[in-house]
């Protein structure tokens, strides 16, 4: 993935006005004494100081940048390959130098300091623009202090690094300065549960402080979608510079605004996508002259190129909203990036009057699901289209290869995106409709050949469906078996399997299938778990705690259905209560019935999200409730043969 | 008896795989391909390979056929790539490519810090099928030491029509092949300026598909007979001279700082143990040093010097295993540096072709009994016990002027293998349990405990246990793993306390106890034995009837005996497993298949108890 680029020539010089507070090799008896983290006491290893100093300098930043790790157990002595990855471009955008490394280890209570030679610090070119500088740290043991600092000089102050104060390790304190020149002004935007409540913050003449302290490691979790929208980070756009004097006496400097509102932000990027012809109708309208997206509606008309570029074109992975090819290329190689297949998909439903226009969002794990309310362009990685059709709205995104026509990758269902129209971009609600449910219907029967027959009907909607479509289609692609949908089971053999793949026009997959099981001469009782196959049939929640909120994507519901024909000679000797339980909020629900009438016991259970996101106070009862869930749905009926007198 | 219906069956994310179903006989391909690949040897032990590929791509999904990636590093160097790309349907070529258009990367590895692997990568695009694509490369290698294995069919579902090896090298230097699962033929021929021709044309190749044994791969190994590398150069016709290669290389790079010797001498000092020894050196080698890995140039097959590894306190295996001979030398204990093809899903080598097939280095402690084997970039292992990364296969030691191949331990006795354990519990009127649960892990099943207590975190070691628990719900409140070495033997004791929420499903008349006794999985008879014995003490709920016959099992077969029994006494359930089993090394997958599924079964019993007051809805 391409860094993006915004340089600006700007020359001015202005000198530094910080003094580093911690300096390498002198260290706080805190440092020396420190053998475990209090909060999280069994780390392997711990950043006890990290900070960065940001300063212009002829129209670049450069940021100083200083780590003071401490090696807290064996395992921890990896931390002593350090990598530092820079983007170089085609002109040197960023470019590191000053490297220096020290380690230092404590005898008998005295530090003995050792440098990290040439010979131990190299770097590597990794391709793409991209270099890795690698530092490894020698004498590497447990209580040794490792430090290092380097420079980072960045041609691209429009978007700033900024600084994320978080690390893989617990941080004790992490610090970032930045000297803001009158020259230039800059919007900042912080992120993070610590950095609205606990930051110190300090400004003064230009110079901006954040010292953030007690920093967790941050891990992922399993329900995570958005694992980035957690870090505790803050970062700058300009808004803002002085292009100079207009010359006259009277006049004051002259500002510019640089994305100083959504219209201007919205403009830029609409200017890149023109620049690569995306707006251009000659070639598309040329390329596709042959190609029939006639229809009755505009929906149809649209559906038949939504569905040529998905047939014809392959998806590249890399993604981003700033196209690299331009469309003449991407016309011709039929290859292009999700970013560039939306945006020619745009240009064709454009060729033929349809109203439709690219919409930035930031997915879920770019750090910015929740947009912040001022034209920021780093909150945004990724672009999907709206058009009306025949009055309505849809989104559209060609970001999947299998995906029916109106689905949006699921980690672009964000609230809010920017409508990009020129002269006219603004925040937008996203809202897309789905209903992604399933249904499962059973009817359980045993033969007179003493075999269970259970014969079920699955029913997924929306993306639920699609992901049975994407595990039916890699079977495809391997040429594997439908059978193999399944996993194996003792003694169970799956049948009669009929895949119906109703997406496109119905919204839903319904697969029918039928798993048998003979029971053994004899038996007298005969305990039957219709709905172990459930999703939640098992607690997927095993961790102790949890440190940031459940998130199950969307909202949904599952019900399941199963009808047991109690045959002759047996009678109904047990079965499960009923029961109906929530956590506090009522976020998410389970019921289960059963009743038994005519010969046949009816069993329903519904497990229904509410709300998707479920905070990690509520996390002891959503565990006990998924246990429970997980507990009822193994739980057995159970037929008794009917003993004659 | 009660019989229980689907009580596993889950789907993944909604559907999980199977793992047997019939394979359709059709296998379709997506790509055709005819291909020439020639190694030129030359007299100053490097050779050449030019490959001339004419790739048919019928589909989308043959477009990955068409990518060339080409490796180089400071012993290759990539020389051509030319690529013309035909559009079959219109019989235009739409693309065409040289070596000035290849893309370039490091080849990145997160393990690997030192490294300078490249390669320059072509990838095409287009969606206009079929087309044929021409692909010329070349590349030259200074070192005839190692020859890159010829496979004939790269990929899945392609078919290939004729793929050509010829391999042209001096008498002088020499070649020595093996043949695997060919189905064509093979030449020799006397070229007029006196060099050998080996020719292997293999036709019309079965398609493979996704479940494809790689082990019935059609290949050709290929081995020089002499080579060099930096100019050190070695013999390769038997095993001896590839060990004698390798001792030399490493010659005169054991030298360790006086101040050094004297320290490894006061560590041992007044210990006459041998084992004793070894042990104390090789601790502190694990204590000091740390694991880096270097893979630069002739750096892949020479280790840094002793001196360098004490100075910088890292090394790699080389490095760290050469330190460890030279400390032990310091010692008065001679040992051996060896060879060994590492990893834990690793087939054996080819024994019968001598040749550089190994990617680890490992040492070897001679004593009176049998050798004690140090895994030298672990710093958790005991002495002597080399865990799965390079236990039960064939190594070469290496010593001045030869060495020999021979097998690392098995560890395939009951010894190395035993689990014993205790679990209490006691069960509420709701069906939730109090547990406690001890455990005793010894020889390999304790080195899964070792890696766990050094990688994860606590939280990460309860998630572990609570995830991997046989009954789903446990929560640990409090746990205690304590991982140690007893002499050669890892050990691990695992204690927890916790509570265990719906341990028993309740029905209108029944609690119903699910399986609590793990499950013996795949991976616990890859030793091909276990020592197993594990109680249970359930105290249950007043008012509850043993509702079934609590039936005892024993077997008792030639390397299997199990028993499980169950009492019920004083309200309390009391469940004992034990298993002793040892089998052979060579067992079929399917009969071990068929023994797990025979000793899941006898385990994987619910129990029902009826309550003397139903409840009703």
């Amino acid at each position: 993935m391409k860094k993006s680029i915004f340089v600006l020539s700007l020359f001015f010089i202005v000198g530094s006005v910080f003094s580093q507070k911690v300096k390498m090799g002198e260290f706080t008896d805190q440092d020396i004494e420190l053998t475990e983290v209090s909060f999280e006491k069994d780390a392997d290893a711990v950043v006890l100081w990290e900070q960065g100093q940001s300063k212009f300098y002829s129209g670049l930043l450069e940021t100083s940048y200083f780590f003071r790790v401490k090696i807290l157990k064996e395992s921890g002595k990896d931390r002593g390959d350090v990598r530092i990855s820079y983007y170089v471009g085609d002109d040197r955008i960023e470019d590191i130098n000053g490297i220096k490394a020290t380690v230092t280890n404590f005898v008998n209570g005295k530090p003995e300091e050792e440098k990290v030679g040439k010979e131990n610090i190299f770097d590597v070119e990794i391709g793409d623009g991209w270099r890795e500088a690698r530092i490894t740290f020698p004498n590497v043991q447990v209580g040794s202090i490792l430090e290092y600092s380097y420079k980072k000089s960045d041609k691209n102050i429009t978007l700033l690094d900024g600084w994320t104060f978080q690390n893989d390790i617990p941080t004790l304190a992490s610090t970032y300065e930045i000297t803001i020149i009158p020259q230039l002004d800059y919007r900042m935007i912080g992120q993070g549960e610590k950095y609205f409540t606990t930051t110190e913050k300090e400004a003064s003449n230009g110079l901006y402080r954040w010292t953030l302290r007690d920093l967790h490691s941050l891990k992922e979790e399993p329900y995570m979608k958005n694992y980035n929208d957690y870090k505790e980070r803050v970062e700058f756009q300009l808004a803002a510079y002085q292009a100079g004097s207009s010359g006259g006496y009277t006049s004051g400097p002259e500002w510019k605004d640089v994305l100083s509102n959504w219209v201007e932000l919205g403009n830029e990027v609409l200017s890149d996508y023109k620049e690569k012809g995306y707006f251009r109708s000659n070639p598309i309208e040329k390329e596709f002259l042959s190609v029939d997206f006639s229809g009755e509606t505009e929906k149809e008309k649209a559906q038949k190129a939504y569905y040529f570029f998905q047939d014809n074109f392959i998806l590249k992975d890399d993604g981003g909203f700033w196209p690299e090819q331009w469309i003449n290329p991407l016309l011709k190689s039929k290859s292009g990036t999700p970013e560039e297949l939306n945006l020619a998909l745009m240009g064709v439903l454009k060729s033929m009057g349809i109203e439709c226009a690219p919409v930035l969002i930031g997915s879920k794990g770019n750090g910015r699901s929740n947009l912040v309310p001022f034209p920021f362009l780093k909150q945004f990685n990724e672009i999907i289209l709206i058009a009306t059709l025949d009055g309505e709205n849809y989104y559209l995104d060609l970001s999947d290869p299998i995906a029916p026509f109106g689905y949006v990758g699921l980690n672009k269902h964000v609230k809010a995106g920017l409508l990009l129209v020129k002269d006219q971009s603004a925040l937008i609600p996203i809202d897309i409709k789905h209903s992604s449910n399933t249904i499962m219907m059973t009817d359980v029967t045993i033969s007179e050949e003493n075999v269970i027959e259970m014969n079920n009907t699955l029913r997924t909607y929306y993306y639920e469906g699609l992901k049975v479509a994407r595990v039916a289609k890699r079977l495809k692609d391997d040429n594997e078996p439908i059978e193999k949908l399944f996993k194996e089971q003792d003694g169970i053999t799956f049948s009669e399997i009929d895949l119906a793949d109703d997406l496109q026009e119905k919204n839903y997959i319904s697969t029918k299938f039928k798993m048998t099981k003979e029971i053994g001469d004899g038996e007298t009782l005969i305990a039957i778990n219709p709905l172990t196959f459930t999703s939640y049939s098992k607690n997927p929640f095993t961790q102790e705690y949890r440190v940031f909120p459940v998130d199950f994507g969307f909202a949904f519901a599952e019900t399941y259905n199963a009808k047991i024909h109690i045959p002759e000679g047996y009678e109904l000797d047990d079965y499960p209560l009923t029961e109906r339980i929530t956590i506090p909020g009522n976020a998410i629900a389970f019921s289960y019935s059963s009743t038994a009438m005519d010969g046949v016991v009816n069993i329903v259970a519904k497990f229904e999200v509410k709300n998707p996101m479920i905070e990690p106070v509520l996390y002891p009862d959503l565990k006990f409730f998924m246990e429970t869930v997980a507990s009822k749905l193994s739980a057995p009926v159970i037929l008794k043969k009917i003993t004659k007198p | 008896m009660l019989y229980s219906l689907f009580s596993l069956l889950l789907f993944v994310g909604l559907f999980d795989f199977q793992d047997k179903a019939d394979t359709p006989q059709f296998i379709p391909n997506h790509s055709i391909l005819k291909e020439k690949q020639t190694i030129t040897v030359g007299d100053g032990f490097d050779y050449t390979i030019r490959k001339e590929i004419t790739l048919k791509v019928v589909d989308r999904d043959g477009l990955d056929h068409a990518f060339t990636s080409l490796f180089y590093d400071k012993l290759v160097e990539v020389k051509d790539f030319q690529l013309e790309a035909t559009d079959l349907s219109t019989g235009k070529v739409i693309e065409k490519a040289k070596l000035k258009d290849m893309k370039d990367a490091a080849i990145y590895s997160t393990s690997s810090v030192f490294d300078d692997n490249r390669h320059k990568y072509y990838e095409l695009e287009t969606v206009r099928f079929p087309l044929e694509v021409k692909i010329q490369t070349e590349s030259y290698h200074s070192t005839n030491f190692y020859f890159p294995t010829w496979i004939p069919v790269h990929h899945t579902f392609q078919k290939v029509d004729e793929s050509i090896l010829e391999v042209i090298y001096p008498e002088s230097v020499g070649i020595r092949f093996k043949e695997l699962n060919l189905l064509g033929t093979q030449t020799e021929e006397k070229l007029p300026d006196g060099r050998v021709k080996l020719t292997w044309i293999e036709k019309d190749l079965p398609i493979q598909g996704v479940d494809f044994e790689t082990d019935d791969d059609h290949k050709v190994l290929l081995a020089p007979q002499k080579f060099a590398v930096d100019g050190v150069a070695g013999t390769m016709n038997d095993w001896e001279g590839l060990a004698a290669w390798q001792f030399e290389l490493n010659k005169g790079r054991g030298e360790l700082p006086e101040e050094f010797k004297s320290k490894i001498l006061a560590l041992v000092e007044g210990v006459d143990d041998i084992y004793e020894r070894v042990s104390i050196l090789y601790d502190f080698l694990q204590q000091n040093y740390r694991y880096v890995s270097i893979q630069l140039g002739v750096g892949g097959w020479q280790t840094m010097k002793a001196e360098d590894v004490v100075k910088y306190s890292y090394g790699d295996c080389k490095g760290l295993t050469n330190l460890m001979k030279s400390m032990l030398e310091v010692a008065g204990i001679p040992a051996n540096y060896t060879l060994v093809l590492a990893g834990a899903n690793k087939d054996d080598i080819e024994v019968d072709l001598p040749s550089n097939q190994f990617n680890h280095v490992i040492l070897q402690v001679p004593t009176d009994n049998n050798p004690i084997w140090l895994e030298c970039t672990s710093n958790l292992l005991p002495a002597g016990f080399l865990g799965d990364f390079t236990k039960n296969r064939h190594v070469l030691v290496t010593q001045e002027g030869g060495g020999y191949l021979t097998k690392t331990p098995s560890y395939n006795s009951d010894f190395w293998n035993k689990i014993s354990g205790t679990s209490t519990l006691e069960i509420d009127a709701q069906g939730n349990a109090n547990i406690f649960s001890s455990r005793q892990l010894e020889g390999n099943f304790a080195e899964e405990m070792m890696m766990l207590k050094h990688y994860l975190d606590e939280r990460e070691q309860r998630d572990y246990f609570n995830k991997n628990s046989p009954v789903s719900g446990l929560i640990i409140r409090d746990y205690l793993l304590d991982v140690k070495k007893q002499d050669s033997i890892p050990t691990a004791k695992l204690e927890f306390e916790g509570h265990v929420a719906r341990f028993a499903q309740a029905t209108a008349k029944r609690l119903i106890l699910k399986p609590f006794l793990g499950k013996i999985t795949e991976d616990m008879l890859s030793n091909s034995s276990l020592n197993l014995e594990e109680s249970y003490e359930i105290k249950l709920p007043e008012g509850l009837e043993t509702e079934s016959v609590l039936e005892d099992t024993k077997i008792d077969e030639d390397g299997l005996q199990v028993s499980l029994t169950n009492q019920v006494e004083n309200g309390k359930l009391l469940v004992r497993r034990t298993i002793n089993l040892n089998i052979p090394e060579e067992m079929e997958e399917e009969s071990k298949e068929e023994l797990l599924k025979r000793l899941n079964q006898l385990g994987q019993r619910s129990y029902y108890f009826t309550k003397s007051s139903p409840n009703t809805n």
